[in-house]
């Protein structure tokens, strides 16, 4: 892994060398008026969450879940920078995005900097006019930790004859340990996101995904994703220390995560459908050392399905009635001692409606029941606001 | 390993030449990429057609005349579409009944959107003439690019409205 790491870094000083090159030319006239060289953009969330339990009185919340503002600049015909600063919970700040992408042919393009593990439908396409339902679905919560981002570097490009897409980035992984360990059984990986924070690196990642779209309608993808977390404790042990790397080795994990993913529209039918399978290595060891309860194995799916009662209506308004069901068990399997814990096991079924007053902007209701194998389902009312431009 | 390394870094380094033109898609850049996007080989520039009236459509078009040796004429428009944050560059070729032979997406730049290039999506369009046309409709729904399909789907008639104007004046 670090090989290709290496190889990467070279490739990308010799696209620097060219880009510079070609900067000379700045916008090329002969593809005319692309527009202004700065784009700005931006999608938000607000959202009204009501839980809903048999014998317990709970308060409902109100929050201005994201709202993330993008500012592009395109240098040259080749070569423009993505970056989205996002707010969350109006309080906290994070850069989700961060990239420079140069065009070689439109088949090849580097991309470096702080971008979006390309795995399954919502961590890449999360602006809320995108999908249906208040809330992204809990697959992309607890075993894909939307919104996953890491610094990293490598390409992308299409191939427009075959109507493929695909993407292939080195990335620095999730910090597993760091004075304790991140992961946990409830929700995987999540808290072990690095979001190019001050990141650091013992092991880079390997991801991958190719969408194909060659059947009208339909999209299908398949993602990667492969390598080992990361560890604060290899920093600073000396090399020929077999008992102190040794030891570091029992605070990182093996993951490999492939997803598969399909979109379908036609007329105002439209459904999405999402499954996830991640095996983790050495838990058994990371679990010992940290006493954590990680699985060794995550395994999920879901299926959506939507009708656009406004399709045959002279207006690009949509009424949107959808069901989701979705099953996610964090704890598919464990390794040494660690029990498998039937909470961990879960059922979601979502019932809602979404009415786009335009293609970008959206009003969403539904209701979700959750439940797992002691039976105790909870429920939730959702109201949101969501806006993309 | 080395092999993708030796076989990617000579790409690179074509990659960055570039040319460069004072005008939109010029005659000679035109017909090299009709030969290019469209695999037509034996062809020539019979004439620019003068586009008389943009009936409201802001981005520049250009059109020419094309002669195949031994076939028909058809006309070549080069134009633009926007996409969700920047302007794509895509050509039409139209036979002299005014009915869509081809659709290539020359330049997509939008971060988002550039699956509008599948050739499989843009066959759609083939034989279009006039008569309503309708992203999710008459033409199918494309996951990932809701923006730059609706744009082009709006487009076409446009053009070709230009286009017939221009070219029945």
């Amino acid at each position: 892994m670090k090989k290709i790491f290496t190889i990467l870094f070279i490739i990308a000083n010799a696209v620097f060398v060219k880009a510079q090159n070609a900067s000379q030319n700045t916008m090329n006239k002969a593809s005319g008026d692309t527009g202004s060289k700065v784009q700005i953009g931006g999608y938000a969330q607000i959202d009204f969450n009501q839980p809903v339990k048999k014998d317990q009185m709970s308060n409902g919340t109100l929050d201005v879940h994201r709202m993330v503002l993008l500012f592009a600049y395109r240098f040259n015909e080749r070569t423009n920078f993505v970056t989205e600063i996002e707010l969350e919970h109006v309080k906290e700040v994070f850069v989700e995005q961060a990239f420079l992408n140069y065009e070689i042919k439109p088949w090849l393009n580097f991309r470096g900097g702080l971008m979006l593990v390309p795995m399954g439908i919502i961590n890449e396409y999360h602006e809320p006019p995108t999908f249906n339902g208040v809330e992204r679905p809990n697959l992309d919560n607890k075993i894909v930790p939307t919104t996953w981002r890491e610094i990293g570097a490598g390409f992308t490009g299409r191939i427009d004859n075959v109507s493929l897409k695909y993407q292939l980035y080195v990335m620095n992984g999730f910090n597993g340990y760091n004075a304790g360990g991140a992961f946990r059984g409830t929700d995987g990986f999540r808290k072990g996101r690095q979001k190019g924070a001050e990141s650091f690196l013992s092991s880079p990642n390997l991801a991958t995904k190719i969408d194909y779209y060659g059947i009208l309608g339909l999209k299908l993808g398949f993602s990667t994703y492969n390598g080992k977390s990361q560890s604060s404790m290899y920093n600073g042990i000396d090399k020929n220390d077999a008992a102190a790397i040794a030891v570091a080795d029992s605070s990182v994990v093996g993951i490999s995560m492939v997803g598969f993913d399909a979109r379908y529209r036609k007329g105002g039918f439209e459904a999405r459908g999402q499954v996830n399978i991640v095996n983790i290595k050495n838990t058994d060891q990371y679990n010992d050392f940290t006493g954590k309860d990680l699985g060794s194995q995550m395994f999920g799916w879901y299926a959506e399905a939507g009708y656009n009662l406004l399709h045959t209506a002279k207006t690009e308004q949509k009424f949107v009635p959808f069901v989701r069901y979705e099953m996610y068990n964090t704890h598919a399997k464990t390794d040494g001692g660690l029990s498998i814990n039937g909470m961990y096991d879960r059922t979601d079924v979502t019932v809602g409606t979404g009415w786009w007053l335009a293609t970008g902007a959206v009003l969403k209701a539904d209701y979700q029941v959750f439940s797992d194998v002691s039976d105790n389902s909870t429920g939730q009312f959702n109201l949101g606001i969501g806006i993309w431009f | 390993m080395k092999i993708l390394f030796f076989s990617i870094v000579p790409l690179l380094l074509i990659g960055g030449i570039q040319s460069s033109a004072e005008e939109f898609y010029p005659e000679k850049q035109a017909l090299k990429m009709v030969k290019i996007a469209l695999k037509e080989k034996d062809i020539t520039l019979v004439e620019k057609v003068d586009v008389t009236d943009f009936f409201g459509k802001t981005d520049i078009v250009v059109i020419y005349r094309i002669r195949r040796i031994g076939g028909d004429d058809f006309y070549a428009v080069f134009t633009q579409a926007t996409g969700r944050y920047e302007k794509f560059d895509y050509l039409i070729t139209v036979n002299l009944d005014f009915a869509i032979e081809k659709i290539r997406v020359l330049k997509y730049r939008s971060e988002h959107g550039g699956e509008i290039a599948s050739k499989k999506w843009l066959e759609q369009f083939k034989n279009y003439s006039s008569g309503e046309l309708r992203y999710k409709k008459e033409i199918s729904a494309l996951s990932g690019a809701t923006i730059s399909a609706n744009s082009i789907v709006e487009d076409i008639p446009k053009v070709l409205k230009i286009l017939k104007n221009s070219c029945n004046e």
